[in-house]
């Protein structure tokens, strides 16, 4: 859930700053938005499907050993 | 079904008189494996009450369909599954391996499947999935992980401007926290 919460301030940041951030920084952070977005995409799922708990911040190894509960 | 093959690393496929797709649960993993098992030939003994591996004397077999050959037990794992006493529940009888073609029947509720008769039995896969099972659920640092690479990720990509004031306010909460609990 953490990296729930740190993809939703990148996300606020992104459209709080928007017109203030260089292009260099802008491509930085759309690429953190990115990256944080999957995260935690998997994360959420992962946590709901396999019933982990809210606070699960795995999101890489069930692709490594399998995806049975 | 019910199998008593407690051994893990081996599955078997077992022959039987009407072709069907069965599973067989071997340890706590594999249970959804599917394991193609089919008829070849099923060998009854004349004197049923002389169960021994060596006096076997099959009077009769019978050859209902033909499939492509699976592999079967070698002599290493026939005797570890005798050793350890593995037996096969299939069909209301009770099969003890003893040789490499197949398991005897010593007891059997089947009319199908009388005492002292050969079911044949291959090895049809060795599983591999405990090792997935196990080691996904003793991935207790994956979690911490998947938080550090979040955070390295939010860290290196937010602006800088911004971030400060994330600091502050998660450094207050996490003093906040320790300082609640100590």
């Amino acid at each position: 859930m953490l990296i729930v919460i740190l993809f939703a301030f990148e996300l606020i940041q992104k459209l709080t700053l928007k017109d203030k951030l260089t292009l260099k920084q802008n491509k930085r952070m759309n690429f953190g938005i990115m990256t944080l977005g999957i995260m935690s995409l998997l994360t959420v799922t992962f946590n709901i499907v396999l019933h982990r708990g809210w606070w699960n911040g795995d999101f890489f190894s069930p692709f490594l050993t399998g995806f049975s509960k | 079904m019910n199998y008593n093959l407690k051994k893990k690393g081996i599955s078997i496929g077992v022959a039987f008189l009407l072709c069907a797709q069965i599973g067989v649960s071997e340890g706590h993993a594999s249970s959804d494996l599917p394991l193609l098992s089919q008829v070849t030939s099923i060998k009854t003994l004349k004197n049923n009450s002389n169960l021994k591996s060596n006096t076997l004397l099959p009077v009769s077999s019978v050859k209902i369909r033909k499939f492509p050959k699976l592999a079967e037990f070698t002599q290493k794992q026939i005797s570890m599954l005798s050793q350890q006493d593995i037996v096969l529940n299939f069909k209301g009888t009770e099969c003890r391996f003893t040789f490499k073609k197949g398991c005897i029947v010593f007891k059997s509720n089947s009319t199908q499947f009388k005492m002292g008769a050969v079911i044949k039995t291959y090895q049809s896969t060795l599983s591999s999935e405990t090792f997935e099972e196990t080691s996904f659920h003793e991935c207790g640092w994956c979690g911490f992980v998947g938080d550090i690479l979040a955070i390295v990720v939010f860290v290196a990509t937010a602006p800088a401007s911004a971030p400060s004031a994330l600091l502050l306010v998660t450094y207050s909460v996490g003093s906040g926290l320790i300082l609640y609990h100590a």
